[in-house]
């Protein structure tokens, strides 16, 4: 995969193309956990493509290009919800999910959306792709112990406001 | 959902998410779209970040456009977007100096600098032992010859482009007017700070001081033309006072009146022209211009120089200007309600504030890059007027919006309101036509 990544990041079409192959699955959920219908994730997917390729000459860590992806599909659904809050005046909840009989998926989904953007961008990172503190301490620019704490923090207040909610 | 199981729930929601059926099919034309995308896109909309030195509170913009494909002393991309240097190296105003000293991994060459009776342009290339994200110039200090210190105005340009990646070499100008004009006569030494930056280690900073021998250098004789005339543009009055003309710049001198009710931030379209379709407009590459905090009604606006073309006639011509109410000059915002309190007309253009990665970011609707490629803001201030300490300001067009940026240290934790100055900000008075002064 490192292979791979530093043909594109030196400008291969064919190699971004693989790396595009093995990193679209995690793109494409990732995108349908923050818009909630197939057609905008499918969108975040073409624009995230976009938006790699223009800056993909800038990845300084090869080894940690599926959390590059992650982040700026994260990054750009964060736009879009923004956008679309601002011109259709919905409330997120409102959108259809694509996936709306399972409530355990629609209840953490709830709960996660009561985060701010970074906290929530934290918790994708370490419990749905599982990446390592120190990869996020490095991508974060800072220390492992610090990144832990703001990690665990944040699932205190997960934890906080799953209690609220059972009141 | 049992708050003690929240760790187990994001297992089992990860589990969930992963049995997800992916729309194969689908997702591979979403990414053919997104390449085609890129093809088709003739202007990258990166983010543009501009670090102002705290030196200066000069309005820089660095707008590196346009080629040089004359061969010259120096590498050729440190006069782009500068026709008067290009003219100043022609014409032999350039004074090769090629100074170099290697201190703590950084590799620090002066190649040489243009002068006049009031300016030394110094070109300057650092060079780094490993990639870094950043290698910039911060604090910049001028001695006489007597080791007094001298006191100038002045403004540094970056010459690579900002584009993210790591780099070796960053070349870089510095552009230093000094107050008096009989100062240049003794022997100068140029001390500046070298402040290297890169991911995971700390900024290191290094000192070089380097004299320059005056009397060796061909300084030239500015051309001086009194105007004292008032035009108006929009209810407004400005009287030109006199045109400076020096071989790296133009001076227009203006005088705004006591009685406008708008602060000029920028003369949109202020060119000079000769009657024969030659034309020397704004410098996009340097000091735009200068705003005395001790005389705010008066300004020195920067334009391109026709010192070595010496035209039989010369006028001055403006009909835009972006301005805004004297009273609104700054954005007071409002930290603890997360809301506006004070902007320039009344806010219309703002579309959102919202905080994002440190950064106090408010997305505003501003016209194209072309037509309003400036940053807005350089300062911030707390409710006693305090400076903040703001590690970058920056802007970027996304989703064809203006988004203006505060990069600011503890921003979760200020309070109060806080006060943004403006120093660009896209709202304009137009003159009905053209307005057009003699200079020459």
């Amino acid at each position: 995969m490192e292979k791979i990544t530093k043909k594109a990041i030196a400008g291969d079409k064919e190699a971004f193309m693989q790396l595009m192959d093995t990193v679209k699955a995690d793109i494409y959920r990732t995108a349908l956990s923050y818009m909630k219908t197939e057609e905008l994730a499918l969108e975040v997917v073409q624009e995230v493509t976009y938006r790699a390729l223009i800056n993909i000459h800038s990845i300084r860590q090869p080894a940690y290009i599926k959390t590059w992806f992650i982040r700026i599909t994260i990054n750009y659904c964060n736009d879009l919800i923004r956008e679309r809050k601002k011109v259709l005046q919905l409330d997120e909840t409102m959108i259809p999910s694509a996936y709306e009989e399972d409530f355990l998926l629609l209840e953490m989904e709830e709960l996660l959306e009561k985060l701010s953007n970074q906290e929530r961008e934290w918790i994708v990172l370490k419990y749905i792709h599982g990446i390592s503190f120190k990869e996020m301490a490095e991508v974060f620019r800072t220390n492992e112990n610090t990144m832990k704490t703001r990690v665990y923090k944040t699932l205190d207040k997960l934890r906080h406001l799953a209690k609220k909610g059972e009141v | 959902m049992k708050h003690e199981d929240v760790e187990k729930q994001l297992e089992n929601y990860k589990n969930k998410i992963e049995n997800i059926s992916i729309p194969e099919t689908l997702l591979d034309e979403a990414i053919e779209k997104g390449m085609k995308q890129h093809k088709e896109s003739k202007v990258s909309k990166k983010k543009h970040r501009y670090y102002l030195p705290k030196w200066t509170w000069a309005a820089i913009i660095f707008l590196l456009a346009g080629c040089v494909w004359t061969v010259y002393l120096i590498d050729p991309v440190f006069l782009r977007g500068n026709p008067s240097w290009e003219s100043a190296m022609q014409n032999e105003y350039y004074h090769e100096i090629n100074y170099t000293e290697k201190k703590g991994g950084i590799n620090f060459t002066l190649h040489g600098v243009m002068m006049d009776e009031k300016n030394i342009v110094s070109f300057i290339t650092i060079e780094t032992e490993n990639k870094v994200e950043y290698a910039s110039i911060g604090k910049i200090q001028l001695f006489d010859q007597d080791g007094k210190e001298l006191i100038f105005n002045g403004s540094y340009g970056s010459m690579d482009d900002d584009d993210g990646t790591k780099k070796r070499r960053f070349r870089h100008t510095v552009d230093a007017q000094i107050s008096s004009d009989d100062m240049l006569k003794n022997g100068l030494r140029i001390v500046m700070d070298v402040h290297v930056q890169d991911e995971g280690v700390d900024e290191s900073v290094e000192t070089f001081s380097v004299p320059i021998e005056v009397e060796q250098i061909k300084v030239a004789k500015k051309q001086q033309y009194e105007v004292n005339e008032t035009i108006e543009i929009a209810d407004q009055k400005i009287t030109v006072e006199k045109v400076v003309m020096y071989p790296t710049r133009a001076e227009v001198h203006v005088v705004l009146d006591s009685t406008n009710t708008k602060d000029i931030l920028d003369y949109t379209n202020l060119q000079l022209e000769d009657g024969k379709r030659n034309v020397w407009g704004k410098v996009t590459n340097g000091v735009v211009n200068i705003m005395d905090e001790k005389e705010p009604h008066k300004d020195i606006l920067y334009l391109e120089s026709s010192y070595f073309q010496v035209p039989e006639q010369l006028f001055m011509t403006l009909s835009k200007v972006q301005a805004v109410n004297k009273n609104e000059r700054e954005i007071i915002y409002s930290m603890d309600e997360g809301k506006i309190i004070q902007a320039p007309d009344n806010g219309k253009l703002i579309d959102s504030v919202f905080v994002e990665d440190n950064s106090l970011v408010f997305a505003i609707n501003t016209p194209s890059e072309e037509e309003f490629p400036f940053g807005m803001f350089s300062y911030v201030l707390d409710e006693q007027g305090k400076e903040l300490e703001l590690y970058s300001s920056f802007n970027s067009i996304r989703n064809g919006k203006g988004y203006y940026g505060l990069e600011l240290k503890n921003i979760d934790t200020l309070k109060g309101n806080i006060r943004i100055p403006v120093q660009y900000y896209p709202t304009f008075l137009e003159a009905e036509k053209e307005i057009k002064v003699q200079i020459k």
